[in-house]
């Protein structure tokens, strides 16, 4: 599902340059939950840009789906984005003014990949999958921090992507709230979605079936979990 | 302290664009208000220091001739302080082949040594030489002259003569020759006297107090009486209905009040953006406040250094505005002193008044800045370092999520720009106040404009006739009618007497020369509004009516009243049975019945009222060959004048409103721009991190252009429903009060323009809410997500 052949990323700073990815080569299958760890300025953050077409590689190629991402202008990435992955952030972001239940309709309204008339019963599905059906016509700052978690995952499901791409997603979370959500993570990855969540949360790497640790821009360990056996 | 300030001034201009704009904005609000400001205190100054500085006379007699023992009697008069002998004819000059226009032709002794009603010199010569001419700058554009030029000016007998133009000159005592669509032609006396002219006319100043109109009065009737007890016939007696004050002070008097208006509403708007400004950047400052409070940041000291930063901005503002103000309040002081035929003699600003600018543009605004900056401040630590990524306060109510969310003509991206616009509720009045305020004074200022071309054209539609001509008096009607009934081209005409009259008091003083017409009760040439009593009756002799005017000038007299004119030799008596509605110089109608009884042959005028038909030939061409008839039969005309003269007149009265009204108009426009899109820019910024996170979900550049467009375009139009609401009752207000500063009664409404004027504010506000938007929009969607987010 997801190719990345020989990613260099490099930043300059007038006639310095960092290299903060090293020819990073990756294959991550469909259904695959893949956790990425490792310390700050490993360039976890960078490989998740990547991933997302956030950011754009210096050299390398990323092939999501038979698509090569890195040749879409911003007009064509945002598209592709938003009928193919969802974004899961550390601090919820979800949009002040729009009510629960908005929040899942926008990047429906955004995308138009669902016919307009199963929206309403597709985000009412949603809130019920993440159990915030009662919570709908509230506005997201009377919800408690996990309950918006929960609506920033059902947000991020609501073009039906096959990939979620998850950022610390229970940094801000208490444990009690980081096991639902991890629980609801896991619950995708059975429906055959494909996970890519960085953590710092060791915990929580049972629940996944692929370890990933980033060390100065490489890819020092590539694990499966379960097997505890090395991939590629 | 130092590092903080650093710290501070760096997050204020962390934005260029944004800094950049909100400082424009706040330079357009200021230098708005200091242009009125400023105009309107030179204004209000100069037209009075001007008008006084040419020496006004408190009134002017006409005599039959003005001879050594007049000026002996004159000198020997206790009522008279100084005096000036003039000349004053009524002529016309040739413009075209056959066109005329009224030429008033002033001569003078010593134009250079002048004493009262003084002209000034502009260009070319001051001292005319004989057969030249100087001519009034304002006329120049009315009988289309330029200096060195030869003009042909017609004379009671019929002869045409010319004259070069060596000089122009500015003579403000007289109204401006553009809006009377005469021609003033100045000569000296020795071409007078070759002309077979005599002076005829003494400008005075009455003894005492020279300005107290019933001193002038006084003084002016004992003067006249010595005359015609010395065998002098009188021909007329003008005061001024407000001696010694300008007579385009009341023109100015609405057009000072528009300024005053508009200047607080500029005013306001620069505070409205310094507000925004400064809610916005703390907005966005909450977390390092609160860092900076965690790393022993005083609360004090922080307020201290926002405000000295808000204030060094607002210092550059007010420094910026200053000398712009000046310059274009000196160009706009000029420019409408020029409609009223002005020129600024000093256009110095008071320094107090520059006192006044500088600490009204520093303190109001640092005033405005104090609230936003210590609610700011005033964030706890725990708050700040809880503020993560997208804004949790600001909420918008339940009621009106509720609203919206019914309204299912807006797809929810655009539901999302219209809560947004309301997000901040503090901000979203103050910009709909400002847009609100913008359009109101748009709207009211476009339906009083259009309501006084209304008014005119209406009121023009009362006059059925296309061309009036004046004939001397003593020629007979029938010799008239003989001269015009073979022509084709006349469809109808009427023979109207005309003459004057001298009103008299009660007190036994005689007044001003009013002109007295004498149209058949059943005219069918003039369709009056009567607006008080009637109209004219076929059995009238003693019944006049009067125009609304002349009740304004004449304060005593009111509908009903007996009053007595002096009309020849004879005084008569008259009920006043009925007022109409006229524009220019008050008239008085009479009857045809008592024309004749009252009037003696010899002063008896005539006045040709025609209806033309003009198809495939000119009228000018048609008007020609009824003069050329005329002149066949041994008649001279006198005057002449066609409908559209008139109604450029009419019109002209106005003109110096128009031109004010198109300008604040303009202001208002540019003012409304700069404040939504500096307003659209902040917007924006506040919410760069909500706009990445659309961005993330899949939102395309053009999806957040049109998020953002359609946010500023909902601000522009809710303001422009609130101007609608609150732009009929100020609209209907401004035709008011414009109409009694104008023409003394209120304007006709001309409703079709007020609508008009809303759909044209409509169209301006929805090209200024795009365009407003075009940059903001632009910047919100080529922003990087990666920039908004920050993944860590």
């Amino acid at each position: 599902m997801i190719s990345l052949k020989g990613i260099e990323k490099i930043y300059k700073n007038g006639s310095i340059e960092y290299p903060v990815l090293k020819n990073v080569s990756l294959e991550i299958g469909q259904g695959e939950f893949v956790i990425i760890m490792g310390k700050s300025g490993s360039g976890k953050s960078t490989l998740l840009n990547i991933l997302t077409g956030v950011d754009k590689p210096t050299k390398g190629e990323v092939v999501i789906d038979k698509t090569n991402i890195g040749n879409y202008d911003e007009g064509k990435i945002a598209e592709w984005r938003g009928g193919n992955l969802g974004i899961i952030f550390q601090f919820f972001q979800l949009i002040p003014t729009l009510s629960v239940l908005e929040n899942i309709l926008l990047p429906m309204d955004l995308v138009k990949k669902i016919p307009s008339k199963d929206r309403m019963s597709r985000a009412m599905q949603l809130l019920k999958k993440v159990g915030l059906v009662d919570h709908a016509y509230k506005m997201p700052s009377a919800l408690s921090g996990g309950e918006q978690q929960r609506v920033a995952i059902a947000r991020a499901l609501a073009n039906d992507v096959q990939l979620i791409v998850a950022d610390e997603p229970t940094g801000n979370l208490d444990s009690k709230n980081a096991e639902i959500i991890f629980e609801l993570f896991n619950k995708l990855k059975k429906e055959g979605k494909t996970v890519i969540m960085v953590t710092h949360e060791r915990e929580m790497i049972k629940g996944a079936g692929r370890k990933i640790l980033l060390k100065d821009g490489e890819i020092v360990e590539d694990t499966l979990v379960e097997k505890e056996a090395k991939v590629g | 302290m130092k590092r903080l300030l650093i710290k501070v001034i760096r997050d204020l201009f962390q934005d260029k664009f944004r800094a950049v704009l909100s400082l424009m904005a706040m330079i357009i609000g200021m230098t708005s208000f200091g242009v009125i400001l400023f105009s309107y205190n030179t204004i209000s100054r100069e037209i009075v220091n001007v008008f006084a500085s040419i020496n006004p006379s408190s009134a002017d007699v006409v005599v039959d001739r003005i001879d050594e023992k007049l000026i002996s009697l004159t000198k020997e008069f206790k009522g008279i302080s100084d005096f000036e002998e003039k000349a004053f004819y009524e002529l016309r000059m040739k413009v075209g082949e056959n066109e005329w226009k009224t030429l008033h032709l002033f001569a003078v002794k010593d134009f250079e040594q002048m004493k009262i009603n003084k002209v000034s010199s502009l260009e070319g010569s001051f001292r005319p030489g004989k057969n030249e001419v100087l001519i009034e700058r304002d006329a120049l554009g009315v009988g289309k002259i330029s200096l060195g030029q030869t003009i042909s000016i017609s004379f009671p007998d019929s002869s045409l003569r010319e004259f070069k133009v060596t000089g122009i000159v500015n003579d403000i005592a007289l109204h401006p020759a553009s809006i009377h669509n005469t021609v003033y032609a100045y000569v000296s006396y020795e071409t007078l006297a070759d002309l077979g002219l005599k002076g005829n006319r003494l400008d005075f100043i009455a003894s005492g107090n020279k300005f107290d109109r019933s001193n002038i009065l006084s003084a002016g009737n004992d003067y006249m009486k010595l005359l015609e007890k010395n065998g002098y016939v009188l021909k007329s007696f003008n005061v001024m209905g407000k001696p010694g004050r300008s007579p385009h002070l009341d023109e100015y008097d609405s057009i000072l009040l528009i300024l005053q208006i508009f200047s607080i509403a500029a005013f306001l708007f620069g505070c409205t953006i310094i507000s925004s400004l400064l809610s916005t950047i703390l907005s966005n400052q909450i977390r390092q406040i609160g860092v900076l409070k965690a790393i022993g940041g005083k609360t004090g000291n922080i307020f201290t250094v926002y405000m000295l930063s808000i204030s060094v901005l607002i210092l550059v503002a007010v420094a910026i505005s200053l000398p712009l103000s000046l310059f274009a309040s000196q160009k706009l002081s000029i420019l409408l002193m020029r409609l009223g035929n002005m020129q600024l003699p000093d256009g110095t600003i008071p320094g107090s008044l520059i006192l006044v600018f500088c600490v009204l543009g520093i303190v109001v605004p640092v005033l405005v800045a104090f609230f936003p900056i210590r609610r700011g401040i005033s964030t706890t630590v725990k708050e700040a370092i809880n503020d993560y990524g997208v804004q949790q306060s600001g909420k918008i109510s339940t009621g009106f999520s509720c609203w919206s969310n019914n309204i299912k003509l807006f797809s929810r991206p655009i539901l999302l720009s219209i809560r947004n616009a309301v997000r901040r509720k503090g901000r979203f009045y103050l910009n709909m106040a400002t847009l609100t305020l913008g359009g109101v004074l748009f709207v009211a200022v476009i339906t009083s404009m259009m309501s006084i071309q209304y008014t005119v054209s209406k009121d023009m539609e009362r006059i059925k006739y296309d061309y009036q001509m004046s004939i001397n008096a003593g020629t007979r009607e029938d010799k008239i009618k003989d001269a015009i009934s073979d022509i084709p081209e006349v469809l109808n005409y009427e023979i109207w007497g005309r003459t004057g009259g001298k009103l008299v008091y009660r007190d036994g003083q005689v007044g001003n020369l009013y002109p007295i017409m004498a149209p058949s009760f059943d005219t069918k040439v003039f369709m009056p509004e009567v607006l008080e009593g009637r109209w004219l009756q076929e059995g009238d002799t003693n019944e006049i009516v009067v125009g609304y005017r002349f009740l304004g000038a004449e304060q005593e007299y009111k509908l009903g009243d007996i009053l007595s004119f002096k009309i020849g030799n004879a005084t008569v008596e008259f009920r006043i049975v009925g007022t109409i509605k006229e524009y220019g110089s008050p008239a008085i109608y009479l009857n045809r019945k008592g024309y004749e009884q009252f009037v003696q042959e010899d002063i008896r005028m005539s006045s040709i009222k025609l209806m033309t038909q003009s198809g495939n030939t000119r009228r000018s061409t048609i008007y020609h060959k009824i003069e050329h008839e005329l002149a066949e039969h041994g008649i001279t005309v006198l005057q002449s004048e066609s409908k559209t003269d008139q109604y450029w007149i009419l019109l002209g009265h106005f003109m110096v409103i128009i031109t004010t009204f198109a300008i604040v108009s303009i202001m208002v426009v540019i003012v409304a721009a700069f404040g939504l899109t500096s307003t659209m820019s902040i917007q924006v910024f506040e919410r760069t991190r909500e706009i990445g996170i659309m961005k993330a979900m899949g939102a395309s550049p053009k999806q957040i252009r049109r998020i953002v467009t359609a946010e500023s375009v909902f601000i522009a139009v809710s303001s422009w429903i609130a101007s609608i609401v609150i732009g009929i009752p100020t609209g209907a207000l401004g035709a008011y009060v414009m109409g009694n500063l104008t023409i003394r009664m209120p304007l006709n409404i001309n409703y079709s323009s007020f609508f008009s004027s809303c759909v044209f504010w409509l169209v301006l506000i929805l090209m200024i809410g795009y365009y407003a938007s075009r940059t903001a929009s632009k910047r919100a969607s080529k922003m990087c997500i990666k920039e908004t987010l920050a993944f860590e």
